[in-house]
């Protein structure tokens, strides 16, 4: 599903990623550890096109990252991400966060992706809290909108880019 | 010490003043801020592009309205729009627009380049982790700016933006060299008629300052009201 082949990214002179390969399948889950600074959040944004890279080849589900000719904004729709620090969308409420790219992007209804939206709030157990702002939410709760908001987008997978420490199982 | 002052020229004149010289100042500030506010987002957004084509041009149209006085560019346009519309007309006399048609054009112009600077410091302070959000979620650049960015741009510089309407609304005052009757031209007016100089121009500042004091108190209230709960 995501293959990476002899990736390298540079930032001027400093190599952040070195001839990173590897091979995700579909269903499986692939952590990639290492200390702070050793480029992980940028490995994780070449893969869905956030971040360019010099040497090498991306592909998810057949497309080529890297290519100029690519779809980027087509490719990340169905490639759901969860950020470091969530980045939820301030000024709209948590319901509006987990609608606004379906509505927008995929061109669903507002009220099938409301549905959707709620049934996502609902699994993460933040169903009273649609109507809040995420700056009244605490950190665990925001990250689960997160995850949520990138679910409401049915993606074929998932990227997670944060420290384990903040994860409240669930 | 006002013993042989007539206040009472300010109340026969009151109809005129408020109907025909303030409706003027308000019509012209509030176009002016509507036309200066979408044109100066688009020059704020030509100016963050990162394209060299847009960027530069952009940036000189601010730099150049920033260093020009605004009673030149009121003179300016007034003498020079109606050539320009001669010119792409192709008509054989010089386009009449009318001291309103060419004092808006102005403004809206010259607010402009203020308005772009705002919104420039407005859409630099939202995180780039927002377009990085946004643009995971498959948005595209409209998409992007007109749901997340400038949303949250508009709102963090309300406050800015609404002082900077506030000064607009003063510097209306400057359309008396095309003897335009605003505010300040019909107070004018009726100061030079009457021979009432001290009382108009006395009442008249007072007009200004009550209405700006006014506005700059209930944008400090509105602050608080309309920023994002982080």
């Amino acid at each position: 599903m995501i293959t990476l082949e002899h990736v390298s990214k540079w930032y001027q002179s400093f190599q952040v990623l070195k001839d990173c390969s590897t091979e995700v399948a579909k269903g499986e889950v692939v952590v990639v550890c290492g200390p702070s600074g050793s480029g992980k959040s940028t490995l994780i944004k070449c893969v869905n096109g956030l971040e360019p890279f010099q040497e090498g080849s991306i592909s998810v589900a057949d497309v080529a990252v890297g290519d100029r000719k690519t779809d980027l904004p087509k490719l990340r729709a169905r490639i759901g991400m969860v950020f470091q620090h969530f980045e939820l969308f301030p000024h709209l409420t948590v319901m509006a966060n987990l609608v606004l790219a379906q509505v927008k992007v995929l061109g669903r209804g507002r009220a099938e992706s409301e549905q959707r939206g709620m049934k996502l709030l609902e699994r993460v157990g933040l169903r009273e809290h649609a109507a809040k702002f995420p700056g009244q939410l605490s950190g665990g709760q925001q990250q689960r909108v997160a995850i949520a908001r990138a679910l409401a987008m049915d993606p074929i997978a998932m990227l997670f880019d944060e420290r384990p420490r903040r994860w409240t199982p669930r | 010490m006002f013993s042989n002052f007539d206040f009472d020229v300010i109340i026969r004149s009151l109809p005129y003043l408020f109907y025909d010289g303030m409706t003027f100042t308000l019509t012209l500030t509030a176009l002016a801020t509507a036309g200066g506010v979408v044109w100066g987002t688009l020059l704020a957004l030509m100016r963050l592009s990162g394209m060299p084509p847009l960027s530069l041009p952009a940036a000189g149209y601010v730099n150049l309205m920033r260093s020009v006085p605004l009673v030149l560019m009121i003179f300016w346009f007034y003498f020079l729009v109606p050539f320009i519309g001669q010119w792409v007309t192709g008509a054989s006399r010089p386009i009449q627009v009318g001291a309103f048609a060419s004092s808006l054009v102005t403004f809206t112009l010259f607010e402009a380049a203020y308005f772009c600077e705002i919104m420039r410091a407005g859409i630099q302070s939202i995180p780039r982790g927002q377009v990085a959000a946004a643009q995971a979620l498959g948005m595209n650049y409209v998409q992007t700016m007109g749901y997340i960015v400038l949303p949250q741009a508009f709102r963090n510089m309300v406050p800015v933006l609404l002082t900077q309407t506030i000064i607009l609304f003063q510097d209306t005052s400057l359309v008396y060299v095309l003897s335009i009757t605003d505010f300040l031209g019909a107070a004018s007016k009726v100061a030079q008629r009457d021979g009432r100089l001290v009382e108009m121009y006395l009442f008249a500042a007072l007009v200004y300052f009550i209405i700006s004091f006014a506005a700059s108190l209930l944008v400090r209230r509105l602050q608080s009201r309309i920023a994002i709960i982080r």
